[in-house]
């Protein structure tokens, strides 16, 4: 997690990997924790799919999203689309991510200008919550060698993603029910406390609001793109407003 | 049943999918380079933020509470609510979000004894 650690440790180039993995390793601990878990049930939804454990790891390693994988899986169990259920999940997952672009255009600004290679290891597994650690972080308190950084936290949630999800898919794992729902329950409450490390940002933390009441109320409508349109659409508005007033001023 | 192959398919497909989801800020990357644009995204990025904690708070409420789910959605946004206004108030991530979950699995206990 965040911590004024980082203050003691040299900025830029200079600090080490090791520096660099052990505040990438405190940020991500809760996430790697709650994966674990969450993506037993991935594990599990794959098994009765059909998928061995190579393609579910496959698949997890690099989409690390359980809602898209778990919409995957249902339209692989839906005979209507039979013959070209594969080609309807591939699309299924892409719509459920396309929310991954914002993200990462998001993450991307906060960054050092680089080569296309390393971006891509610095944000080529970004997830929803490896990128709800990671905006805080590079907003508040920005660590040394931040592409590494990212590449490492996105490393280390789709480690512990592929690791719950083959376990789940090999062992049929099931965790309790409070144990499970606490551990899930363990993710808005550790990103509330991030979204709130921006409190003296008045525009984050209205965008933030805004979008805690907007989205679960569109989602049973729009789906997963209540979680891509509505807080564009709330990000516009506000630059329009805040743009006005300047003028107005 | 479907044949191996489209297994392979579907595992490779959404994987390779979502990474070029992820490529496409890179490409575009000078087009996203101005000031404004950055101030853009990260409105846009804490909305999704805020989204993901309603959304999953909900969720995980509801979850514990099968038999009733407003119950569990009011008990999941409180705690969620609590540590965000402890940490507003005090600061930190651990102490608020160790003592939200602690009032989500109280209350889970009580509710499932």
């Amino acid at each position: 997690m965040p911590s004024s650690k980082t203050d003691r440790l040299p900025a830029g180039e200079d600090a080490s990997v090791w520096q660099v993995l052990l505040i990438a390793a405190g940020d991500a601990l809760v996430v790697i924790l709650t994966f674990l878990v969450m993506f037993m049930g991935v594990g599990q939804l794959s098994a009765e799919a059909g998928l061995n454990a190579v393609q579910t790891a496959l698949m997890t390693s690099l989409t690390v999203a359980a809602p898209a994988q778990a919409a995957a899986m249902q339209i692989l169990g839906n005979e209507a689309v039979a013959s070209a259920a594969w080609a309807a999940g591939v699309v299924a997952v892409i719509i459920v991510n396309l929310r991954f672009i914002v993200m990462v255009a998001s993450i991307l600004s906060r960054l050092p200008e680089t080569s296309f290679w390393r971006g891509l290891g610095g944000v080529g597994l970004i997830s929803a919550s490896s990128f709800a650690v990671i905006l805080p972080r590079l907003m508040d308190d920005p660590p040394p060698r931040p592409i590494l950084y990212c590449g490492l936290v996105g490393l280390m949630c789709s480690s512990s993603a592929v690791i719950g999800a083959v376990a789940g898919h090999q062992l049929a794992a099931s965790v309790p029910v409070l144990v499970g729902a606490s551990l899930g329950a363990m993710i808005p409450i550790y990103f509330a406390t991030l979204i709130a490390k921006q409190r003296k940002k008045r525009p984050l933390m209205l965008n933030a609001f805004f979008g805690a009441l907007l989205v679960p109320f569109a989602a049973p409508f729009m789906g997963s793109f209540a979680l891509l349109v509505l807080p564009l659409a709330v990000a516009a508005i506000s630059m329009l407003v805040d743009q006005r007033q300047d003028k107005g001023a | 049943m479907f044949s191996n192959w489209q297994f392979w398919a579907l595992a490779a497909g959404a994987g390779l999918g979502t990474l070029a989801l992820r490529i496409v800020p890179l490409v575009a990357r000078d087009a996203i380079g101005g000031e404004r644009i950055r101030e853009f995204f990260d409105r846009a990025g804490y909305g999704i933020l805020g989204g993901i904690v309603a959304t999953s708070a909900l969720r995980s409420g509801q979850g514990l509470y099968e038999g009733d789910p407003v119950l569990g959605s009011v008990v999941a946004l409180s705690c969620v609510l609590a540590a965000f206004a402890l940490s507003v108030w005090k600061g930190g991530t651990i102490v608020p979000t160790l003592l939200g979950l602690a009032a989500f699995v109280a209350a889970g206990f009580l509710y499932l004894k």
